[in-house]
């Protein structure tokens, strides 16, 4: 249910603001601490949903494989992101509802980039199941559909 | 008018000329004298399926459209109305029970491109439209659902111009299917990069560069597996390969068939029950020894001039657009009648480095930008492609063959499109 309260939707958005500006920020290691053990990350490509087992996907991983993700730029030898991706977004029109512990959240994002003096926009929304836990929100899972998913992609390789 | 360009002054045994990169009038003649004039790939037969399933591709920067009409045959037809030149087809893909209506003044035509309707016909004093189907290429041929087209009366035929060396390496991609068939039906990623297409052609068959642009990705696949990756170093028994007709291959075969590496790549899918499965299905399609042989090597890693990779788990497509600015289609294959786990995993593998979230790609594609970049630069105008020229090897079969970090595979490509651009319009 959609739960109106204007507290818990402020620190729904609080959570999201925070994340968008790890990812702006580009700090790997903070964005990662977001995320709970179990968790999924889902950035679907050609179309928003079909079956991942018999479709490629722009990035599909579970925990290992984020951490994975994650040392891989931390490394500073992932040349695409050498040098990084300056980048500011907005996170807006956030919906929330609240079952238990769980949260599912839906949010819109404009980021724009600039890298190698090219600036670019990418524009999405964002699909999160997020737990609530002592320390505050971690996230479970994270969908996000790029508006461009069928399209030529120019680098996308900044956090999302 | 401007000069004709004197290709030999561009291309030596060992060096190219930066213009190649950089002008847009040799990209004009690329565009006559390589895609306009020769065999060029323009899909699989597993894109469209079924009867009235078409898609949309190109030959060089001409929009085509590949179409399989109610016999089952596949088409390649120009997407552009014979009337007032108006592209007849939006779609990327889809199916047509009717075919193609060029919406700006209602002409349609057959999934074969024949001309059925145009209206208000009796305003036309003699419109034979039997004479007015969408254009085509004037040949059209497949090999193992690889369509190819060619624009002029061809010279050679398909098979002569890919020539046994690559036709065995397509084998060994489709053939890792008991069914012998790949289908081209998961998605694709696509790529958009500021720099010639021929980039992506040097890199894909470039065993030099991994080790250097991608040591992101093999950093993570030792902290995975705990082992170093050493198949890129200066010392492996990996090889490259010039097959003809500019026609190039990464040969991972007596690679990846050494003790104990052949021996942990069967066990290991033996270890599970749907690899098991796909094995012995395998076996009973090929025999043993092939079946073996196929699993080991598994698959090919080459490219077909101009505009064709086939590596790993893909099909990869060129599209060049201006003379420094490509697309590229990279579409993983699901394997013909093999355990879904299979498929799956292949996927799982394809994304790790080739989605434009992945861990390699984009790690090409910043190089291409920066050599578009750096290329500007004409002081000295030369780029350097002698590695291992002294010690590569011709092999009974005719090909080149030499170890796997050498420029070999760049210097036929290069070799190849010197010999076509040498030809007139």
């Amino acid at each position: 249910m959609t739960n109106n309260n204007q507290d818990f939707i402020q620190r729904t958005e609080s959570f999201l603001f925070g994340e968008a500006r790890l990812m702006d920020d580009n700090d790997y290691q903070g964005w990662l601490d977001l995320w709970d053990q179990e968790c999924s990350y889902w950035i679907p490509s050609n179309q928003e949903d079909y079956d991942p087992k018999l479709h490629i996907s722009i990035l599909y991983c579970d925990r290992p494989m984020l951490e994975q993700h994650i040392a891989r730029l931390l490394e500073g030898k992932a040349f695409a992101q050498s040098p990084k991706s300056r980048l500011m977004r907005s996170v807006t029109n956030v919906m929330a509802s609240q079952k238990g512990t769980t949260i599912d959240v839906t949010a819109n994002f404009l980021v724009t980039g600039i890298r190698s003096h090219q600036q670019h926009s990418h524009a999405g929304r964002s699909e999160y199941q997020l737990r609530e836990c002592d320390s505050g929100f971690l996230i479970q899972k994270k969908k996000v559909i790029l508006l461009a998913l069928d399209e030529p992609q120019d680098n996308v390789t900044f956090l999302l | 008018m401007r000069q004709s360009i004197n290709y030999d002054d561009l291309v030596k045994p060992d060096a190219v000329h930066g213009d190649v990169y950089t002008d847009p009038d040799i990209f004009r003649d690329e565009l006559q004298r390589i895609y306009a004039n020769s065999w060029v790939y323009v899909g699989h037969e597993s894109e469209v399926p079924n009867a009235g399933d078409f898609k949309r591709s190109t030959i060089g920067t001409q929009p085509v459209i590949l179409s399989r009409d109610k016999q089952n045959k596949v088409h390649v037809l120009f997407n552009r109305c014979r009337h007032r030149a108006a592209t007849v087809c939006q779609e990327d893909c889809g199916n047509s029970k009717k075919g193609f209506r060029c919406d700006y003044h209602g002409w349609v035509y057959g999934l074969d491109g024949a001309l059925t309707i145009v209206p208000y016909e009796d305003g036309y004093e003699n419109l034979d439209k039997s004479q007015l189907a969408l254009s085509k290429p004037t040949a059209v041929d497949i090999y193992r659902g690889f369509v190819f087209a060619s624009m002029p009366e061809p010279k050679i035929t398909l098979q002569e111009s890919l020539g046994a060396p690559t036709m065995a390496q397509i084998d060994y991609f489709c053939d890792l299917s008991p069914e012998g068939e790949v289908m081209v039906q998961a998605g694709a990623a696509r790529l958009l990069y500021n720099g010639s297409w021929k980039l992506q052609m040097e890199n894909s068959i470039d065993g030099y560069h991994p080790n250097f642009t991608h040591q992101s990705f093999f950093s993570t696949l030792t902290r995975m597996t705990g082992m170093r990756l050493d198949t890129f170093d200066g010392g492996s028994t990996a090889g490259i390969r010039a097959l003809g007709q500019g026609n190039t291959h990464i040969d991972y075969a007596s690679y990846n068939h050494e003790s104990p590496r052949k021996e942990a790549k069967l066990n290991g899918l033996k270890s599970t029950s749907w690899g098991r499965e796909y094995y012995d299905s395998m076996v009973s399609a090929y025999g043993q020894e092939r079946a073996e042989d196929i699993i080991v090597v598994g698959g090919t890693h080459m490219n077909v001039f101009p505009n064709l990779i086939v590596l790993g788990q893909q099909v990869r497509t060129i599209r060049p657009i201006k003379h420094d600015k490509t697309e590229v289609e990279l579409a993983p294959v699901l394997l013909k009648g093999v355990p879904d786990e299979l498929n799956t995993e292949r996927l799982r593998q394809f994304e790790q480095f080739y989605s434009p979230h992945g861990g390699g790609i984009h790690d090409d594609i910043e190089m291409f930008n920066r050599v578009q970049e750096g290329v500007q630069c004409t002081m000295d105008p030369w780029l350097i492609f002698q590695r291992g020229l002294h010690r590569e090897k011709q092999l009974p079969d005719g090909t080149v063959s030499s170890q796997v970090t050498d420029e070999t595979s760049q210097r036929a490509m290069w070799q190849h499109w010197l010999k076509v651009m040498q030809q007139n319009d």
